[in-house]
């Protein structure tokens, strides 16, 4: 026991590191762009499961990621903010209508929040291109800035003319994400969500305001979301209303169902996974879609728990026979 | 607006309205009887169009051959979705909504793969215009409306005077004491499924020759069709037609007026609306 | 304590409960009974919020509560456990009795979230009050259980252990000795008085005629959403029309 224990935080830190050095090793510009995919979905998996414990499931995510990029390019491009303020404005402007969306929206249950979700995902969609003076219509924004350069004298310089430095960016911002939601993970937070989930009357009757804390959840999942919006178009430099559409809130679906939502890694593997694969059949990139439906088919018949819900399964197996 | 604008666009709404009304009823079957959302319902009609096409445009069919042939085609396949992913999870939705989502993705890009991505356009049985008081609408609208209305006068009888059709009464009210009554789940269900797809099926082949057909046209159907069944009420037949016209309407009557995307925004806050308010929906029960 | 009025409530045209006056003073246990159907458990869904009354007041500790949400009416001190056995099934019996433990000592989001020195000490209040709240009930040996191996008797303490947990002022038990033993019922009904001596008011329904009546001064009768008696256990017992009610339901008045 007290080896896993030792060992388990040396292994972060030794990931951590290779991270962090990654670059150096990792010559190829279209690596660090994987990589950076990675982390965008990790970010998106791990905040819609957020919002998958508390026993909702969003199909708006894509939405969200729209609105933060939309806030983040529009305040760097039309009102001179720094794409830091737009970045992290971006987050809060997706927490903010989550908010208010949430409050009337959580009171439906399962499968009419998801369809509300969709609803609001189409209307978001709708509005971007509608508000042609702002938003630039369906035709979208184009050449959105870089980042605002980053400047340590004498240390490094990053203008964010390379990928390299997007990517030390696309890292620190999942650090940041996983460190939030690692911290909510492991507060009472986690447990009341959980609660609500299981049993939302009996969580209500013994003073648990499970409105507000669903809410919560959906308000919290979103800002993430927003986040990762935000970052992708100062990434892509473009963005269209179909950026984020229907496809990513799927997609992200899809990341926490296989990856499993029992556990923290559990989105964190599936995104990775999930967004290596296509990588793997570059030459067939129109088939993806159909292999991500058939790993889906395939979890849920066999995989109901997802990735970590079958390594439970080994662990439980290995460790205790005959135990029912 | 002048009048002529203002009939055509009436018109137009009537299509749009009975098109959803179709795709609604298809829906909201297989949700009565099945208590699933079958969120690729959209792709049952994208798949209707487009067997339109290689059956009637390509193949040289007859139109409302081709129309029925598709219609019945995307039943079947509707069987063999039902039959073995489906059916599994019928007391889990949750799961079975992941598992349509996935049926998405299949379809569509089996779709756009198998089809090509080139919009293609079902040839339209009865091309040409006509006047009416100075006023100039398309043989194949008021066709879309009439054939539209015929069918789903059929599913009502269908469902109020044969057995099967109480079957399905039977099983959306209460599914246990159904099949305590004797009633064979798995085949109503599997008749359900069959009419549910060759309804959205054949929705797809009647608009086809009025807007383009892509690959991608499914979303919309499904959007519109969800639309429908929240405004009216679930499991609500009358409630389906009546938000159907009322969506088709809004739909005809707004866009060209202010546009297409500002309707279905008008739409969509409705039915948002709606949802908070009232989420039975128009018809529906407690 | 407790002052009901007039409270009223229709389904369709039907009326499930009908014109109920009910009082209730700090300290005593009184007992709902009535054949099945009568509306005790809508009397309860009423008094904690779970559903709006058509008509009437409900006035607790001097505050008229009808309108508020079921978590507010419990931060108030009304909490109620429900007729089935709710339970959160992934967790153990602690980890039940902890989330209960919701209402005190409160955290902010922040606190929990951001671990102070005084959230940890919070923590710890609530696993050493959950742990004395199971020893109370009797649920010592079995708190690490997970929910779906608890022996069914001991579901139900929990269940009451929980409602506990929230610091109840009033506390409006729903069926709790449904579907046991009698030596369950005889564990289940020394837990309840053990409660109620430690100065718990409650409001007990419950089909089990014989505990009820030992463990009640008081007892309110109903049939078809009415109140048709009230008195102490000995008059009900004489009391004609409720001997009535009960056959004529074909209940069985132990």
């Amino acid at each position: 026991m007290n080896r896993t224990k030792f060992f388990k935080p040396l292994g972060y830190a030794g990931l951590l590191i290779l991270v962090f050095l990654a670059p150096l090793f990792i010559r190829q510009s279209y690596s660090l762009h994987i990589f950076i995919l990675i982390g965008v979905n990790i970010i998106l998996a791990c905040s819609l499961r957020l919002i998958a414990i508390s026993g909702q499931m969003s199909l708006g995510h894509g939405a969200m990621m729209s609105i933060g990029g939309y806030t983040s390019a529009l305040l760097v491009m039309k009102l001179g903010f720094s794409s830091w303020a737009g970045l992290l404005l971006g987050g809060l402007v997706a927490y903010v209508v989550a908010l208010i969306i949430g409050y009337p929206f959580v009171r439906l249950k399962g499968i009419y929040f998801a369809m509300i979700t969709v609803f609001f995902a189409e209307v978001v969609r709708l509005v971007i291109t509608e508000w042609r003076s702002v938003t630039g219509g369906a035709m979208g924004i184009l050449s959105i800035p870089r980042p605002n350069p980053i400047v340590l004298p004498g240390l490094l310089r990053f203008d964010f003319t390379s990928r390299v430095h997007f990517y030390y960016f696309a890292l620190v911002l999942v650090l940041v994400t996983l460190g939030m939601l690692y911290a909510i993970e492991h507060s009472r937070v986690r447990v009341i969500l959980l609660s609500v989930n299981q049993a939302d009357s009996l969580a209500e009757s013994l003073g648990i305001n499970t409105t507000r804390f669903k809410v919560l959840a959906f308000s919290m999942g979103s800002f993430f979301a927003g986040i990762a919006g935000a970052f992708y178009a100062h990434y892509l430099t473009v963005l269209n209303p179909a950026s984020f559409g229907f496809l990513f809130s799927i997609y992200a679906v899809i990341y926490i169902t296989v990856g499993g939502t029992q556990r923290f890694s559990g989105p964190i593997l599936g995104a990775s996974i999930l967004t290596l694969i296509p990588e793997l059949m570059r030459g067939l990139k129109e088939y993806q879609p159909l292999v991500f439906a058939a790993v889906l088919i395939v979890t849920i018949f066999f995989m109901p728990n997802g990735l970590v819900g079958l390594l439970d399964l080994f662990k439980k197996n290995g460790k205790l026979r005959g135990h029912a | 607006m002048d009048t002529s604008t203002f009939v055509q666009s009436v018109i137009n709404g009537l299509v749009a309205g009975w098109i959803y009304i179709l795709v609604a009823l298809g829906l909201t079957l297989v949700l009565s009887i099945m208590g699933i959302v079958q969120f690729a319902h959209g792709e049952m009609y994208m798949l209707g169009a487009y067997g339109a096409y290689y059956l009637g445009t390509v193949a040289g069919l007859n139109y409302f051959v081709a129309l029925v042939s598709s219609a019945f085609l995307v039943g079947l396949l509707g069987i063999v979705i039902e039959r073995f992913l489906f059916r599994p999870f019928h007391s889990q939705p949750e799961r079975a909504v992941i598992i349509a989502l996935a049926l998405i993705l299949l379809l569509q890009t089996a779709s756009l793969v198998g089809f090509g991505g080139t919009t293609r356009s079902v040839a339209s049985p009865l091309p040409g215009i006509f006047t009416i008081c100075g006023i100039t609408l398309s043989w194949e609208r008021v066709m879309v409306i009439l054939f539209s209305i015929a069918l789903v006068t059929a599913l009502i009888i269908f469902i109020g005077r044969t057995k099967i059709g109480q079957a399905m009464v039977a099983i959306s009210q209460n599914r246990e004491v159904a099949s305590l009554q004797g009633i064979n789940i798995d085949r109503i269900s599997s008749i359900g499924m069959f009419l549910g797809c060759a309804l959205a099926a054949a929705a797809g082949a009647l608009i086809g020759c009025i807007v383009s057909v892509t690959p991608f046209m499914g979303s919309f159907a499904l959007m519109k069709g969800i639309a429908v069944i929240v405004l009216g009420g679930l499991g609500s037949i009358p409630g389906a037609i009546i938000g159907g016209l009322i969506l088709g309407l809004i739909d005809g009557l707004v866009s060209p007026l202010l546009s297409a995307s500002m309707a279905a925004i008008f739409g969509f806050v409705i039915i948002i609306l709606i949802l908070l308010l009232r989420p039975q929906g128009i018809l529906g029960h407690e | 304590m407790l002052e009901v009025r007039g409270l009223t409530r229709f389904f369709g045209g039907l009326a499930a409960v009908s014109d109920l006056d009910l009082n209730m003073i700090r300290g005593e246990m009184v007992g709902l009974i009535g054949p099945n159907g009568a509306g005790k458990t809508t009397v309860f869904n009423l008094l904690s919020g779970f559903l709006r009354p058509s008509r009437g007041k409900i006035i607790f500790e001097g505050k008229e509560i009808i309108g508020q949400r079921p978590h507010s009416i419990a931060e108030k001190g009304l909490i109620r456990t429900f007729q089935a056995t709710t339970l959160f099934t992934d967790f153990t019996a602690l980890q039940n009795l902890m989330v209960a433990c919701h209402l005190n000592p409160k955290m902010s989001f922040w606190e929990a979230v951001l671990h102070f020195s005084g959230s940890r000490r919070k923590e710890e209040r609530i696993l050493e009050k959950a742990l004395q709240i199971a020893r109370f009930v009797g649920l010592k040996d079995m708190e690490h259980l997970p929910v779906p191996k608890l022996p069914h008797g001991y579901k139900r303490i929990l269940n009451i252990a929980m409602a506990l947990a929230a610091e109840p002022k009033l506390l409006l038990l729903d069926e709790p000795l449904a579907g046991m033993n009698t030596a369950e019922i005889a564990e289940v009904s020394s837990v309840i008085n053990r409660i109620w001596q430690a100065g718990t008011t409650i409001l007990l329904i419950e089909h089990n005629m014989r505990a009820a009546m030992s463990l009640c001064q008081r007892m309110v009768v109903l049939n078809f959403g009415r109140k048709i008696a009230e008195g102490s256990p000995e008059e009900i017992r004489r009391n004609e029309e409720v001997i009535q009610a009960y056959l004529g339901g074909a209940e069985n008045a132990a």
